[in-house]
């Protein structure tokens, strides 16, 4: 989706402070978080929490810190597919329902042996797609050129997966984009971006 | 460590009571009186420990379990393993190449649990490489832990792509013109290290010192390192 999660060459945010001294998580309830959200085995793969993250509206993403969003996303998952309530979130310690059966997600078996449309030194041309739901093409290099430049093997589509579909495995690469071709003069000529980019998100140059 | 781990069971332990008391006392308006950056915090507190006590009381996570993987990522997981091959990659020539050409060997070589698949660039004095995700906060966790609050910031995401030499300037480092940036955005499940160069004045120094001297942010590209004082 075209959400506010795809900052790549927005102006206008500030650039963080680095500290290298910083604590792993700054409050206990970031540690909770991150602890709850990996202690439970739920039924979601990762582009499918990825996706809800992105259906945050931009201003309370913008709005909120990291754990904050990770809290949001395992409420409104675990809300949505019935496994806790509402009420319960906000009385904790009130009469607690009964949990719907649910299958923990697991990943299905790749074929390593799916051959790739594409060979190292390819060019190529991203697709202009702009899906309503979970991509893992970033808005500014839609309809760029680059280069095949690693195939990193077999992996299945976040696209599908993250819809509950067949995951269609397919090769992703490494595509190496010149800076100029992504962002003009403004680049210097001399750099690369590298995105990670599956068999589906890519044509044949013309 | 052990008394970290007493206090977070004690903590889980009053998190119904703690939920409760403060949702009523948010209720009440008796939260309002906090610092703004206070009160959001103390929601989302309150939020977390609703939640982690929900999932308890409903047999949907391990309250042991949940202790074992936050210790996991704040003790045991962390730049030390990163640093590890690099450290090795600058005194074994025949390990570096190998890292470079398939780091999934080199890790699994190294006794890295490795959770990701792996792929490492080294720094050079021709090119440097920094890796961002800009969708979201890809990272090698099994190599360096988890990430730091400024590579998870969309101000840092936003503008690694298109101004990685400015947002390297800002972080300290100047290149010259002559450099080529290399910039890794980690839009898939492909985790990306960056092997820093080794810093002058290291010469005589161990694996094991040289182990001590790489940075996290170094194999994350943000900074080169500086010869040892």
């Amino acid at each position: 989706m075209n959400g506010i999660h795809d900052v790549g060459g927005m102006d206008g945010f500030a650039l963080p402070v680095r500290d290298p001294d910083e604590p792993v998580f700054k409050y206990e309830w970031e540690a909770l978080v991150f602890g709850a959200n990996a202690a439970f085995d739920g039924p979601w793969p990762v582009d499918q929490r990825r996706f809800a993250v992105e259906s945050m509206p931009p201003d309370q993403y913008v709005s909120t810190p990291y754990f904050g969003r990770w809290l949001w996303r395992l409420e409104k998952l675990l809300v949505e597919d019935g496994l806790v309530t509402e009420e319960e979130l906000t009385n904790p310690n009130g009469p607690m329902g009964s949990v719907p059966d649910f299958q923990p997600y697991r990943a299905e078996e790749i074929d390593p042996a799916i051959p790739p449309r594409f060979r190292v030194g390819d060019d190529v041309i991203v697709k202009n797609e702009h899906p309503a739901g979970h991509t893992r093409v970033p808005r500014y290099i839609r309809g760029r050129r680059g280069t095949i430049y690693l195939d990193h093997g077999v992996y299945g589509l976040p696209d599908n997966i993250a819809r509950g579909l067949d995951p269609r495995p397919q090769h992703c690469y490494a595509v190496m984009f010149s800076a100029s071709e992504l962002w003009g003069t403004r680049a210097n000529p001399r750099d690369r971006i590298y995105a990670d980019l599956w068999d589906d998100y890519l044509e044949v140059v013309p | 460590m052990v008394e970290d781990k007493v206090s977070r069971r004690e903590f889980l332990a009053k998190t119904s009571l703690a939920a409760s008391t403060a949702v009523a006392g948010a209720a009440t308006g008796q939260v309002g009186a906090q610092e703004p950056e206070e009160y959001a915090q103390s929601d989302y507190s309150v939020r977390a420990k609703a939640l982690v006590s929900v999932l308890t009381r409903k047999s949907l996570i391990d309250p042991a379990e949940l202790d074992e993987v936050i210790e996991f990522y704040e003790t045991r997981v962390g730049p030390h393993i990163g640093a590890s091959l690099v450290a090795r990659s600058w005194v074994d020539p025949a390990f570096r190449e190998r890292l470079l050409s398939d780091a999934n060997a080199a890790a699994t070589e190294l006794g890295v649990e490795r959770r990701r698949d792996l792929v490492a660039v080294a720094n050079t004095p021709q090119v440097h490489n920094l890796v961002v995700c800009s969708l979201c906060s890809c990272y090698p966790w099994f190599i360096l832990g988890l990430p730091p609050t400024w590579y998870k910031d969309a101000g840092y995401r936003a503008r690694a792509v298109i101004d990685p030499r400015g947002v390297l300037k800002e972080f300290g480092t100047e290149l010259e013109e002559v450099v080529e940036v290399r910039v890794w955005d980690s839009t898939a499940e492909v985790r990306y290290l960056v092997v820093p160069e080794r810093p002058q004045g290291t010469e005589g120094m161990t694996e094991q010192q040289l182990q001590g001297i790489v940075t996290r942010d170094s194999m994350i590209g943000a900074e080169k390192l500086a010869p040892p004082v």
